[in-house]
């Protein structure tokens, strides 16, 4: 079998062809996760927990124990622990000490009842729990009960406490009646304080059970307790309560509650952005926008949650109303509200959201005129500050390691998350659409490159650590970051490729405060671009261009490219590539040769160099958009988009028009060969070399040798 | 003479699967441990499944019981599904769709109380399947105390395992057969067409699933309920590795679609009492007693036909009484 080279090229024409290339992402940089309401380092809320260790500090008259060491034994102890403290050599715990040394076995007492009482109420709370007999579960309540009833009624400095162990044991055991009478008769006796705020709570329950279910409420929604106000909404309206549900309920009452910033953040989180969670990559983090309706009532909440005259926080609240109203397609409102967020009573971690909010909106609603692009490097300034100053070994960690998150756009580091965000998501589209497409590559650059200059170290299978300029230097590396990234997505395909020639001009000029700013945190290499220029216009088929531009390189660069492994493709379909090594300036070549092409096409030439040119050109053009993809492009997937359909017609056009051309027999069997029409040459063109080194070369054709 | 000896070879081959099969432990708790196994009850029994929220069982439905002489109710009791803690509004695995009892369990009927637990539920339970297990059981035994539902032999579990979800789903099951076995009680586990090329499974009983055999959500399904064909595909004749109880679908639902997309299910088969918009269509499945007879046959033979239970698949007399009195007869038949 013969032919070797043109069967060897048939089946590359016809593999499929996939390029080791990535992106660009499904997920877009206008995805980020906006909302920040909620900071998880900040404690829960502590204040009823501090009150009782207080309380307990009061008791024992010794002030100098510390709440600690109190929580300690209150909350930790085992009921085992509690029974071994006794005098014994150095008890490192105060409070611990204190009962040892003082032997207040009425103490540890009532300690182990409150934690037996605690945990047969978890059993009987819990989901699992089914009653049935012997499970000695409602026999242990009731014994309880009566214990703290009979400690209550003896008097003493524990009796309040007993009367609410007695109350809590009467709620899981649904005595409420028998709990109305206990309350009645211990009220009197019941100092003001955090003990009796607790029982209380039991008689809001006693409340809610017996049709005073609004006053429940209530008292729940002022004590800021969302556990049981979840439990009676429940109980009303056969379904667990939502987010705004409980919020309606505790926004007048308690708007400073952390745990109801946690809610909202989760609410957000949840309903607005689904977060990535790695169970799947078609999972996409995409933006819902919310109803009106719901933004609405969202918006009453947060007014209501302002309108409490204790409220220390209504910044929080004016955010989230700011939120909802941009979620809900209203930005000039949102940026007013957030506006009036910025200047109410808050803490800094919701002023920064504010601000980067705020940045956000002004993108969104502002003009783009040279006041915005004040404003711009003033907030570009504080945000970098922001990624500067506010890293973490965790985030240098993930750039380190290959930056996946970043290169996906996944959130991972809230800073940086927003810089590509607002600038990618908002201003870039924005720019481009008013013609300032090198503004627009200035800033996709430092939203893209800032963070991964800064960090400036990465880590790959063969090497431990590489600046950034070794990465991008490395013929060998696969840069998986600057040919699918948000700004090279721009100069691939949405500015004029004009745009980035005069970017690269630029880069030596004088230039304005904010394009200073964003080219010192940028990636400049000018090659890089020009590569990315001259490509373009191959792909736009404007040859002369390319040649002047591509012709500026050194032609040692291609091989830094991702796609410098599929330069072994010949376009023209001359010869097979045996080396399968990729050929020298590969695109200037081409470019070079389509413009000469393009010359015999059109010049004083005979028919035959004309259709010679012709056949040459619709080959080249072809083979650009198909086989030899990476010369107009640095990605092609596997599937078969059609974008080029039209452009490959056309190539066949002057494929068919050239053969039709050319009058000499001899010249065309030889282009008939080079686009391996070889049954047509052993039947049409029997007298010429091509048909003579297919008939020698092939056995296909041996018949036709025969007859011959 | 060849042919001979081949012929005694398949012949001894076939008897000592079947006296394995047939082999019952003297204790029940015991054999669960050393033997993986499954145990197969010595006399076949006549059983179906009560799968609704609220046991409350009509005269029909009584009368059906007793007509068949129907021993064994596998009941389902709850589902274990991923749900939102009440208390902390968290989320996390709990008991949902607990069964309400109303009527009292006929006398002579013996209960398994059965779970489902959901794929879900699984995934979510990974590492944390030792304490699920334990809760699981306690709160089914505390059922059948509470509901007096008698002495409690067997539990059964039901779940469509898929492989992420297995090693999960195997690892409650041994767990909760170790719990089960040392009171003297048997797991019992159903099994999936899909599922039952499965070396070995964590139960000491096993009831092969012979309904639900198709893809619901495909408008091209045939009948996702019980289709002879799509049961073919697993089962062949004499090569089930395993010895089953065979449980066989006694009811029929709409499945709606619109735009080729599936919707939902509609409780009834009556092609007049449905009202459709544009683009919506539907598929009627009914369970033919053809088609069931089809299918028993073919999961008897493939099985070696060993003696085995065989389950109904549910107390329903909307459903049930679409069948004869011998209709009836001819599945429970061995």
């Amino acid at each position: 079998m013969k032919l070797k080279e043109s069967i060897l090229i048939s089946i590359l024409l016809l593999a499929p062809v996939l390029s080791r290339a990535c992106g660009p992402y499904e997920w877009q940089a206008a995805d980020y996760m906006l909302p920040r309401i909620w900071d998880p380092a900040q404690p829960g809320n502590p204040e009823d927990d501090r009150r009782l260790l207080r309380d307990w500090q009061d008791l024992a008259g010794t002030p100098a124990i510390s709440l600690e060491d109190i929580s300690n034994v209150v909350f930790n102890y085992s009921v085992e622990r509690l029974d071994g403290i006794g005098p014994r050599e150095h008890i490192e715990n105060g409070f611990e000490r204190y009962l040892a040394d003082n032997d207040r076995q009425d103490i540890i007492r009532y300690l182990k009842t409150a934690k037996e009482c605690e945990k047969a109420r978890g059993c009987y709370y819990s989901r699992w729990y089914y009653p049935s007999a012997g499970d000695g579960l409602s026999s242990t309540m009731e014994e309880i009960r009566d214990r703290c009833l009979a400690e209550a009624a003896a008097g003493g400095q524990l009796s309040s406490r007993y009367v609410l162990q007695a109350l809590r044991a009467m709620t899981t055991l649904q005595e409420y009646p028998r709990m109305d009478s206990l309350w009645r008769a211990a009220d009197p006796a019941i100092p003001d304080g955090i003990i009796r705020e607790m029982c209380l709570d039991y008689m809001a329950r006693v409340d809610f059970e017996t049709g005073k279910k609004e006053t429940a409420l209530r008292h729940y929604a002022e004590r800021g307790d969302i556990s049981s106000l979840r439990f009676c909404l429940k109980r009303m309206n056969g379904k667990l309560p939502g987010c705004w549900d409980i919020l309606e309920q505790m926004a007048g009452f308690d708007p400073d509650n952390i745990e109801l910033r946690r809610m909202m953040q989760e609410w957000f989180t949840d309903n607005v952005m689904h977060r990535y969670t790695g169970d799947s990559y078609s999972e996409r983090m995409s933006m819902r926008i919310i109803s009106i309706a719901d933004a609405d009532r969202i918006c009453r909440i947060c007014d209501t949650a302002v309108g409490v005259k204790s409220c220390r926080n209504p910044a929080v609240w004016l955010y989230v109303k700011a939120l909802a109203l941009d979620l809900s397609g209203r930005s000039r409102e949102a940026g007013a509200v957030n506006d009036k967020a910025s200047l109410s009573a808050g803490d800094d971690f919701i002023w920064d959201s504010i601000r980067v909010l705020s940045i956000y909106l002004d993108a969104k609603n502002s003009v783009y005129d040279s006041a915005y692009e004040a404003r711009l490097l003033r907030d570009l300034r504080w945000l970098d500050a922001k990624i500067t100053g506010n890293i973490t070994d965790e985030v240098r960690n993930v750039i380190k390691a290959g930056a996946w998150e970043l290169r996906v756009n996944k959130s991972f580091y809230y800073w940086n998350d927003m810089l590509k965000k607002i600038i990618l998501g908002e201003v870039c589209p924005r720019m481009i659409d008013r013609g300032k497409g090198t503004l627009a590559i200035r800033l996709a650059n430092m939203a893209d490159n800032r963070l991964l200059n800064y960090v400036d170290c990465l880590e790959t299978k063969h090497h431990s650590s590489l600046t950034m300029t070794q990465y991008r230097n490395s013929s060998t590396i696969f840069n998986c970051f600057d040919y699918s990234n948000g700004l090279f997505q721009i100069i691939d395909r949405k500015v004029p490729v004009k745009d980035i020639e005069k970017y690269v001009r630029s880069l030596d000029g004088s230039l304005t405060g904010l394009e200073k700013f964003l080219d010192d945190r940028s990636y400049k290499n000018k090659t890089y671009f020009l590569e990315v220029a001259g490509t373009r216009y191959v792909r736009e088929m404007k040859y002369e261009e390319a040649v002047r531009v591509l012709e500026k390189l050194p032609s040692s660069y291609q091989y830094r490219l991702n796609t410098s492994v599929y330069m072994d493709r010949d376009p023209f379909q001359t010869a097979f590539n045996e080396s399968g090594l990729p050929y020298p300036d590969y695109k200037l070549g081409f470019a070079r040769r389509m413009a000469e092409d393009r010359r015999r096409m059109s010049g004083n030439f005979g028919p035959d160099e004309r259709g010679r040119a012709m056949i040459d050109y619709g080959l080249g053009l072809k083979s650009s958009f198909s086989y030899a993809w990476a010369l107009t492009a640095y990605f092609k997937s596997g599937w078969d988009d059609h974008e080029y359909d039209e452009l490959l017609q056309t190539g066949d056009r002057y494929i068919s028009n050239g053969l039709a051309m050319i009058c000499d027999k001899e010249i065309k069997a030889l282009e008939l060969l080079r686009l391996q029409a070889r049954l047509e040459i052993v039947q049409h063109y029997r007298n010429t070399s091509a048909c003579d080194y297919v008939l020698r070369h092939c056995d296909e054709y041996r018949d036709y040798r025969k007859k011959r | 003479m060849k042919r001979h000896i081949t012929f005694i070879l398949i012949a001894l081959l076939f008897s000592s699967c079947g006296r394995r099969a047939q082999q019952a432990p003297s204790s029940p708790s015991g054999a669960s441990h050393s033997a993986p196994s499954a145990v197969i009850m010595e006399t076949p029994e006549r059983a179906i499944y009560f799968w609704k929220s609220v046991f409350k069982i009509n005269d029909y439905e009584t009368e059906f019981l007793k007509g068949h002489d129907i021993t064994t109710l596998y009941i389902k009791m709850f589902d274990v599904a991923p749900d939102r803690d009440w208390n902390t509004g968290e989320t996390g695995v709990f008991p949902v769709a607990t069964t309400r009892f109303v009527s009292e369990v006929p006398e002579g009927i013996k209960v398994v109380p059965t779970v489902y637990i959901t794929l879900e539920a699984m995934l979510r339970s990974a590492g944390k399947e030792e304490d699920l297990a334990e809760k699981i059981v306690a709160r089914v035994l505390a059922m059948a105390s509470f509901n007096i539902l008698g002495p409690v032999e067997m539990v059964q579990f039901d779940c469509d395992w898929t492989a992420s979800a297995r090693d999960s789903y195997f690892a409650l099951c041994r767990r909760a057969r170790e719990i089960l076995g040392e009171k003297g009680i048997l797991l019992s586990g159903t099994v999936r067409l899909h599922q039952v090329a499965e070396p070995e499974y964590p139960f000491d009983h096993r009831v092969l699933m012979l309904y639900n055999t198709g893809s619901i959500k495909n408008p091209d399904t045939r009948n996702s309920i019980i289709d002879y064909d799509e049961v073919k595909k697993y089962l062949k004749r004499g090569k089930c590795p395993h010895s089953f109880d065979m449980a066989y679908p006694t009811f029929g639902w709409t499945v709606n679609f619109k735009d080729g997309q599936f919707t939902g299910l509609t409780h009834g088969t009556n092609p007049d009492s449905l009202s459709y918009g544009p683009g919506e269509t539907f598929r009627i499945e009914t369970s033919e007693i053809s088609e069931i007879l089809k299918v028993k046959t073919l999961a008897d033979r493939a099985a070696g036909n060993p003696p085995h239970s065989n389950i109904i698949y549910h107390l329903d007399s909307t459903n049930l009484s679409k069948y004869t009195f011998d209709e009836i007869e001819r599945i429970y038949s061995d």
